[in-house]
């Protein structure tokens, strides 16, 4: 059974779909797990860091995206859904040459359109709006988790906005990452994400979860060694749970995320960046056993 | 006849306690400062036997980037050393206002005594100021209603 990790943030630019890409390669490199990365966002990113432009430009041509599994699969009629899975997709390699074995079912540049489509399609049902959503929600959830019994790890990469695959890869996650950048925009858009994640409607709602049971965790991302950032994060930390682990501000870390046909091995990789990688990687899979333990 | 006295508040009074428990031997810098911050909250004037000695060079600040890292008092009559450069970014008055509420911050910002300081951390820490003239009682006044302003505004925005 499936760990359900969503990487969250309402906020663009802090970094959700390269989290999401550096936790499938840690977890596949050193956790040994077999990952899921699952592509929500339409900018598509994560897949084009894991599986390079033509690749994906094949999946796209091919009808292998994540909104063609969202369509033809919204009726569960389709016969054989794991068709839309791309396999030991990245650059990354084990140390004996071997790919990692990490999938991807690609993002696409249409998933808002096909949600809009499976809205007016399920709303052919019902007239209440709310009940439509939930129908639709309900539905994307069901095939989010379609692959849980093939993975160790399932990863969700949300979009900023709030679409129907977004609210269900909330919904259905054990554990919410929620990147943000250390500046003043991002504190507010953390404030905001978690009361959607909690399903609080306000600060003192969400106040009465204590941190440490909170679904989320807040991952400082892009740090710069300055006292400016050290304080955002810890005003941060006031109302949020938060990873101790960081993501410095490193060119190594920026440039592991241009796709190279040859592959290397997470440490060449990943360079200077590989050791902050992995303590983040050793904190969030010591919060994932603990998850299961419980 | 008794011996020479001189009686000390404020600034004075925060530096001698700074150079005196500054140059006990085995009290760490940040432990000087916890308690050179404890006297100048708890004590409002000493008298001290004259002549002070002058321990001046033995003083040791805190670290920089520590919530004692404040620079001393501008009255103090030695240039301040690289170590004894202000950083604004020391503590954030945000945290500890949340923390501490309204009167641990302003006894917080007690311990900075110059003016340029405090300014340089309101302005540092986006903390709003009026724009007149202040003197150091009523900048750290206002940097503990722009602390509170700033955690209002974060609480409707979120709302």
């Amino acid at each position: 059974m499936a760990h359900f990790l969503s990487v969250a943030n309402r906020k663009g630019g802090v970094g959700k779909s390269t989290t999401a890409v550096m936790l499938a390669h840690a977890f596949a490199a050193w956790g040994g797990m077999r990952v899921l990365v699952m592509d929500l966002d339409s900018q598509c990113n994560a897949s084009l860091i894991l599986m390079g432009g033509e690749a994906w430009s094949q999946a796209r041509k091919k009808g292998l995206t994540i909104s063609d599994y969202f369509f033809d699969l919204f009726d569960e009629t389709y016969p054989e859904p794991r068709d839309f899975l791309a396999h030991n997709v990245g650059d990354v390699r084990q140390a004996n040459g071997k790919p990692l074995a990490i999938s991807l079912l690609p993002g696409s540049l249409m998933l808002e359109d096909v949600q809009g489509e499976l809205y007016v399609r399920e709303a052919r049902q019902s007239k209440d709006p709310e009940v439509v959503g939930q129908r639709v929600r309900g539905r994307l959830e069901r095939l989010l988790r379609r692959f849980e019994q093939s993975y160790d790890l399932v990863i969700l990469d949300c979009p900023p906005g709030l679409s129907f695959a977004a609210l269900a890869a909330l919904k259905i996650a054990g554990r919410v990452i929620v990147p943000f950048r250390p500046d003043y925009v991002s504190q507010l858009a953390v404030d905001r994400i978690a009361l959607l994640i909690e399903e609080k409607r306000n600060e003192a709602d969400l106040a009465e979860i204590p941190l440490p049971d909170r679904r989320y965790a807040c991952l400082a991302n892009g740090v710069r060694p300055t006292g400016k950032d050290r304080l955002l994060i810890e005003e941060i930390g006031l109302l949020h749970p938060m990873l101790n682990a960081q993501i410095p501000h490193s060119d190594a870390i920026a440039n592991a995320f241009d796709f190279e046909a040859q592959g290397k091995t997470i440490e060449e990789k990943y360079g200077a960046g590989a050791e902050p990688l992995r303590t983040l990687y050793a904190e969030i899979a010591e919060g994932l056993q603990m998850q299961k333990a419980a | 006849m008794g011996k020479a006295t001189r009686s000390l508040s404020g600034a004075s009074q925060k530096k001698y306690f700074r150079e005196l428990i500054g140059s006990v031997e085995g009290v760490s810098p940040e432990a000087a400062e916890a308690l050179t911050g404890t006297c100048e909250r708890e004590i409002a004037q000493i008298r001290v036997r004259l002549p002070i000695p002058d321990r001046g060079k033995k003083a040791k600040p805190g670290k920089k980037g520590t919530a004692g890292a404040s620079r001393p008092a501008s009255t103090s009559d030695a240039a301040p050393t690289p170590d004894q450069v202000f950083d604004p970014f020391a503590f954030s008055v945000v945290v500890v206002v949340t923390k501490d509420g309204r009167d641990g911050l302003a006894n917080k910002l007690k311990e900075i005594a110059s003016i340029d300081d405090l300014k340089s951390l309101a302005k540092a820490q986006h903390v709003a100021l009026p724009a007149a003239d202040l003197t150091a009682d009523e900048l750290r006044a206002a940097i503990v209603e722009g602390a509170l302003h700033r955690i209002a505004n974060r609480k409707a925005a979120a709302s």
